[in-house]
């Protein structure tokens, strides 16, 4: 599977990301952001993802932006984990959406972009107070992946 | 670039910002921070990395 996507730009760290998203509300930046993080003395990245508000330059940590792209939109975040874990291949990456239903949508954007994720990354989802290897169909409260 | 999927990535030191300050990025790290050091990592993650040390930074 090779659903479409957008085209992103990264900066010389490769920790950030930005695409735009094109649709009936016109263009709206997006960003990626992976943020080192240490959690019992284990290094990870946190995966962030949101809008950026074209007035402030900051993040908009909520908002829904309804422009038509979601399977876009998740197939974009999709590749962008791939291509970070191919330059930082040693690494795990953490992600949890802001909201239930924003958590709801990585586990469909990992859902249906599995056949391409599965055979490079190993997907873990939290659910049930421990980690289980990704199933589609499964609820999970957070998701961490790494390289296989 | 090792391959055709990272030859789509165009890397522009002075386009892209360094969003590592924003706050909602601070906050969602620290956020997972709390989470994992609740919940931990899964074994076979942590086996995998063990011996590994080529973490960016």
């Amino acid at each position: 599977m090779n659903l479409d996507r957008y085209s992103f730009e990264t900066n010389k760290s490769f920790l950030d990301f930005e695409f735009e998203s094109n649709g009936p509300k016109g263009k709206i930046k997006k960003v990626v952001r992976f943020s080192p993080q240490n959690a019992n003395g284990i290094t990870y990245f946190n995966l962030g993802f949101g809008d950026v508000n074209p007035e402030t330059g900051s993040i908009d940590d909520l908002s829904k932006s309804n422009n038509g792209d979601r399977e876009k939109i998740l197939a974009t975040i999709a590749h962008i984990v791939l291509v970070f874990t191919e330059h930082f291949p040693d690494v795990m990456v953490y992600a949890q959406g802001s909201t239930a239903s924003r958590t709801r949508l990585y586990q469909i954007g990992i859902s249906n972009n599995f056949d391409e994720i599965n055979p490079i990354l190993k997907v873990y989802g939290f659910s049930g107070s421990r980690w289980h290897p990704f199933e589609k169909g499964m609820n999970y409260e957070a998701f961490l992946v790494s390289r296989k | 670039m090792k391959n055709l999927e990272n030859k789509k990535v165009k890397n522009q030191p002075n386009h892209v910002r360094d969003y590592g300050n924003d706050p909602y990025f601070v906050k969602k790290a620290n956020k997972s921070k709390a989470f994992l050091e609740k919940h931990g990592f899964p074994n076979e993650l942590l086996n995998k990395m063990s011996g590994k040390s080529h973490l960016p930074r």
